[in-house]
């Protein structure tokens, strides 16, 4: 399997782990290239449908990416995000559906580091997993 | 625990007897109208009416073993009446003079709607009934068509003599009575060949008895005792089912072969009394896409399942519901192709509530899942 490169989308808060994104490339701190950001405005702002979206399309993982608790910038919304992931994670987890491929981490802009070692420990996760089965699946 | 009062009952006339009570709130002007089941002009189906008229009263059914739809959502539409009829928050909280017969799983939906401010509940009177389940409205129907008459579909169903038609949510339903409403009927337990005892929950609904001159009960323990025989039989009923759908229901192959006859149409969504938005998110154009996307996304996958995104439409739902689900069985009902949603959603409703501590339509205090949040809780810290 090591040969396979997965797919993992990025819901990236703006006020954090984009910019903590942004600083691993500006300080040369190599990481995978599997993840493909999209630049979101708060964790909290991101539907469980766009992620659920994301896997039943066939995107081997989802990270959502926020600021720590009591940082927000909107006060709360990360909390909203937490109580939300919560959900999706119970919802996968009773239908057998696992929801390993969910990862929800709070990285602030300064930790740029943080972020490159969140996405290789992903990545390499996902690749020991394998290919997300419902890549291959037309009926979902 | 609230006050008893006794309702008399002659020869065996049950739904005289209440409907009597019921048409006495309409002549004394206790309220103006009441939302209850009524039997259809040809006396083979059971709807949902607003009853104003006292002589309209006259054939309101509240005993025949069938939920038309959950309540819950028509008594949003009239107690929100009082929102468009005035302005602003004031408006909202006007009080509306009107009483509700609800079964429980209705008033534990209302509750939740309550919370989501889809519910004015100021003026009304909640009246609620112990509820031995209830039948498909098609399988009822068939029966009065048959002959059946309505009283006795309503005893086999106590006696569980229908048990294999029943609606899969009433088999293993927790809830057979409630006791936050202003007044519950005690079906369980009362006798009714010459009384039913009525249990006054709240200081409005035991004004309501006691103005209507019925006699006080000084107690009622048979009510408690029947209901707990009838809660453990369904307990019981419901760990199996928990237990299937950890067996056969769980998977991605199981799920989609559940799904299988899911044509997408969204009835399951439009009959939950949960699901109140007035456009779905899944009906919006945040889901729409361009004919080309169909093609690209069946050329990536080798086919593609049309209508498309069923599984995430009902994972979706789910996500966005099932804090508050109160498993009536509604969707079940809905589906057209006999799609078995009830013990999803009542199994994974389960679980998210679990998380949260939360019952929903259990108290008007606790807050609702998705509308709060701990600082100190849930992963990741």
């Amino acid at each position: 399997m090591t040969d396979y490169e997965p797919k993992i989308v990025g819901f990236l808060c703006n006020w954090c782990t984009s910019n903590a994104a942004d600083l691993a490339g500006t300080s040369r701190i190599q990481y995978p290239t599997n993840i493909r950001p999209i630049r979101v405005m708060c964790s909290g702002s991101v539907d469980s449908s766009y992620i659920l979206k994301a896997l039943l399309e066939g995107a081997d993982a989802v990270l959502l990416g926020g600021c720590h608790p009591g940082d927000c910038h909107y006060v709360s919304g990360n909390y909203k995000a937490r109580r939300r992931a919560t959900i999706m994670k119970t919802v996968l987890r009773t239908l057998g559906l696992g929801d390993e491929r969910f990862w929800v981490r709070w990285i602030s802009a300064s930790e740029g580091k943080k972020f490159a070692e969140t996405v290789q420990e992903l990545v390499d996760e996902i690749k020991t997993s394998g290919r997300n089965p419902l890549a291959t699946q037309w009926s979902v | 625990m609230g006050k008893f009062f006794k309702l008399k009952i002659e020869d065996g006339k049950v739904t005289e007897a209440i409907n009597h009570f019921l048409k006495s709130l309409l002549e004394k002007g206790m309220v103006k109208s009441i939302l209850a089941p009524k039997v259809s002009a040809d006396g083979a189906s059971v709807l949902q009416a607003l009853v104003s008229a006292p002589s309209e009263a006259e054939s309101i059914d509240i005993l025949a073993p069938v939920i038309p739809l959950n309540a819950a959502s028509l008594l949003s539409d009239v107690t929100r009446l009082a929102r468009s009829l005035g302005e602003g928050e004031a408006a909202r909280t006007e009080p509306v003079p009107l009483a509700a017969v609800l079964r429980p799983c209705e008033w534990r939906a209302a509750v939740e709607l309550t919370k989501l401010k889809q519910i004015n509940l100021n003026g009304t009177i909640i009246i609620t009934s112990d509820c031995y389940g209830a039948l498909p409205a098609k399988t009822y129907t068939d029966k009065r068509r048959e002959g059946v008459e309505s009283k006795e579909v309503y005893e086999k169903v106590r006696d569980g003599d229908f048990e294999e038609e029943m609606r899969a949510a009433c088999l293993v339903c927790e809830y057979p009575t409630v006791s936050n409403s202003d007044i519950t009927i005690c079906f369980m337990g009362s006798d009714m060949s010459d009384q039913l005892v009525l249990e006054a929950n709240t200081e409005k609904g035991e004004k309501v008895l006691s103005e209507l001159g019925l006699e006080s009960v000084p107690s009622f323990d048979d009510h408690n005792k029947a209901v707990d025989e009838a809660t453990g039989k369904r307990e019981e009923a419901k760990k199996k089912m928990f237990q299937q759908v950890a067996e056969n229901v769980a998977g991605l192959d199981n799920l989609l072969s559940l799904l299988a006859n899911c044509v997408n149409c969204h009835n399951c969504m439009r009959a939950c009394p949960i699901c109140y938005c007035k456009e779905c998110f899944f009906d919006s154009a945040a889901f729409e896409a361009e004919p080309g996307k169909y093609l690209s996304r069946a050329q990536k996958k080798g086919a593609l399942r049309m209508p498309s995104d069923t599984l995430l439409f009902h994972l979706g739902r789910l996500n966005h519901m099932s804090s508050s689900c109160v498993a009536c069985g509604s969707c079940e009902e809905a589906c057209p192709n006999g799609v078995e949603l009830l013990k999803v959603f009542k199994t994974v409703g389960n679980e998210v509530q679990k998380v949260f501590e939360y019952v929903p339509g259990r108290s008007f205090e606790e807050e609702l899942p998705l509308a709060t949040f701990r600082e100190d809780e849930l992963e990741p810290r």
